[in-house]
């Protein structure tokens, strides 16, 4: 009897489960019928969220690129200091050895002007010109690589490597790569910044959007809160509708940046050929995907909620009652 | 069932519909709303709708001031309140069926049930096979019965019909007068609101009478039973 009384519990408990869930696919369903029967304004609302997803994703993943890209091209980074004509290859050496004990320093390379001037001569066919000039016109040079990187750690290197008795000069290639850094730094906070402003809006065009739609089904919500419907009863399928508009934005959003990526991304990759980099363009993998479809799903909920505020605080039974004619 | 002790109500612009009213509907009691055009007839059942509220006075229905009820009480009230339009306020875009399972939607009502239900309502008011026809084609008075259907479905304690034969012909009146009896003899209250003849003449149930806001006429002596006050 017990056992019996406990499973009709539990029957009606998972029945009680079942009719909820059933009752959420078929609102889900229902908003779906709704975006499809009517393609035009859907098309045009679900490919506004995904241009303006799109477009700032694209300048975004761009600026994460190339940033990813220079950080390769960094670890080539040397600073090459050039000593006085005076600097004897013994002085030379210990000069470098002392460069060595620094801890910022990683690797040293003493370079004789002997040396130098050998590779000058495989290098170029000026060798002649060079006998004419009957001397040789390179200085030793140290070939120093910095433990760190980072632009700024380099630069205070080079200097206090500049300063070091015996340095005539010392230089690094960094000056092109910190203003790549600085603009590509800025290509990825433009698309941040168009990613702020375009959400804005689109927030308020879904919520425009289905302001609409609520306002097209005012008799029907008008019935509905007469029959004793519940507000949240009436939101929810408005709700699922900013879903399906933002989902559907979400796939917009992500079949254009990839589309976009093939033409970039070539490019992209015969630029980094020519620097020997075996670098590859990244077009955001799955969880790229899935962040678009998320910030999409976000932003349409978020319009749906805006709409449903807006409208429905005018026609909530709870504040005021509700003509019926 | 239903009880309204001195209820005024003043619409926004100060007119004033519904002057100190009175009268208290029983149990399975089945009575006419009637009065003049702009008596104040579709203002008082409003008051039972909580669709608008009374400027004083009290509405009791089920334990519950009607004056006063907020929150989960109103969805409670209006669940337990079918309701009959003059324009029968269909959903165009769902079929019969679909209109007429809104009240079981409402409250959630489990699928299998909800689908017996909801034929019971259908053919009850004699429209079986009509489940998957739109609003729009049926007639005046099929659609009429579908909106009774509705009101019906959730099997409510009260009854509320707002000139639900003002469209129709004397034949088709007499046929939705003959639905609200049967409703009615299986034990709901019911209050229907109306100045067609052909339902107030052609039966000996209790009327209320309104004029000029003013109920003036709260029951006529009907043979066989002492009208409720
Ligand atoms: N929203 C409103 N604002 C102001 N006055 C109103 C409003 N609704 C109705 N009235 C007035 O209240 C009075 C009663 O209206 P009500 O609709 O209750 O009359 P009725 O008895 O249902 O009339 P009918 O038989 O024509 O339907 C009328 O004079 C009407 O003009
Ligand atoms: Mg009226």
């Amino acid at each position: 009897m017990i056992n019996q009384k406990g499973s009709k519990v539990g029957t009606q408990f998972f029945s009680g489960l079942r009719f909820f869930f059933l009752s959420h696919v078929r609102e889900i369903k229902g908003a779906l019928s709704e975006i499809i029967g009517k393609p035009l304004s859907t098309l045009v609302t679900i490919s506004l969220i995904g241009i303006s997803i799109g477009l700032p994703s694209i300048f975004v993943i761009l600026g994460e690129n190339f940033l990813a890209g220079l950080d390769r091209i960094d670890q080539s980074v040397k600073i090459n200091v050039f000593l006085d004509k005076s600097v004897l290859v013994a002085e030379g050496l210990s000069l470098s050895k002392e460069i060595q004990d620094q801890p910022d320093v990683s690797l040293v390379r003493f370079i004789s002007a002997e040396e130098a001037i050998k590779d000058f001569q495989k290098q170029t066919n000026l060798s002649e010109i060079l006998f004419t000039l009957g001397q040789n016109p390179l200085p030793h040079v140290v070939e120093v690589v910095p433990v760190s990187f980072d632009p700024i750690d380099v630069a205070i290197l080079v200097s206090s490597l500049n300063d070091l008795n015996g340095v005539e000069s010392a230089s690094t290639n960094l000056g092109w790569l910190e203003r790549l850094y600085g603009v590509f730094s800025i290509v990825r906070s433009i698309g941040i910044v168009f990613a702020i402003i375009f959400f804005v809006g689109l927030i308020l065009v879904v919520a425009h959007t289905i302001g609409v739609a609520i306002q097209n089904k005012a008799e029907e919500i008008e019935l509905l809160l007469l029959l004793g419907a519940t507000s949240s009863f009436i939101r929810r399928p408005f709700f699922y509708l900013g879903f399906w508009y933002g989902l559907g934005g979400g796939l917009v959003a992500n079949i254009i940046t990839q589309i976009s990526f093939f033409p970039l991304a070539a490019g992209v990759e015969r630029l980094a050929q020519s620097y020997q980099s075996s670098f590859s363009f990244d077009r955001g993998g799955s969880d790229t995907f899935f962040l678009i479809l998320l910030i999409g799903i976000f932003l349409g909920a978020t319009g749906a909620f805006l709409a449903l505020s807006k409208k429905m605080g005018e026609i909530n039974p709870k504040r005021h009652g509700y003509s019926y004619k | 069932m239903i009880s309204f002790n001195n209820v005024s109500m003043r619409y926004a612009d100060g007119f004033e519909a519904l002057k100190s009213v009175s009268f208290q509907l029983a149990d399975g009691e089945m009575a006419f709303l009637t009065g003049h055009s702009g008596a104040g007839k579709s203002t008082l059942l409003k008051l039972i709708t909580i669709s608008e509220r009374p400027a004083s006075g009290e509405i009791l229905f089920k334990g519950l001031n009607l004056a006063r009820v907020l929150g989960k009480n109103i969805y409670r009230v209006r669940r337990d309140i079918g309701v009959v339009y003059q324009n029968h306020r269909l959903l165009p875009e769902k079929n019969v069926f679909e209109n007429v399972a809104l009240p079981l939607r409402i409250i959630g009502t489990d699928y299998r049930e909800l689908a017996k239900r909801v034929r019971a309502a259908i053919s009850k008011v004699g429209l079986s096979g009509s489940e998957k026809k739109f609003p729009n084609s049926l007639s005046s008075g099929e659609q009429q019965r579908v909106g009774i259907a509705r009101a019906v479905v959730s099997k409510p304690s009260l009854l509320l019909a707002d000139e639900p034969t003002g469209n129709l012909d004397p034949e088709l009146s007499q046929e939705i007068l003959k639905l609200f009896e049967q409703f009615n003899q299986v034990g709901v209250s019911s209050l229907i609101a109306t100045h067609d003849l052909n339902l107030l003449d052609k039966n000996n149930k209790r009327k209320l009478t309104l004029s000029h806001g003013v109920l003036i006429d709260k029951s006529e002596r009907i043979e066989g039973r002492d009208a409720v006050l």
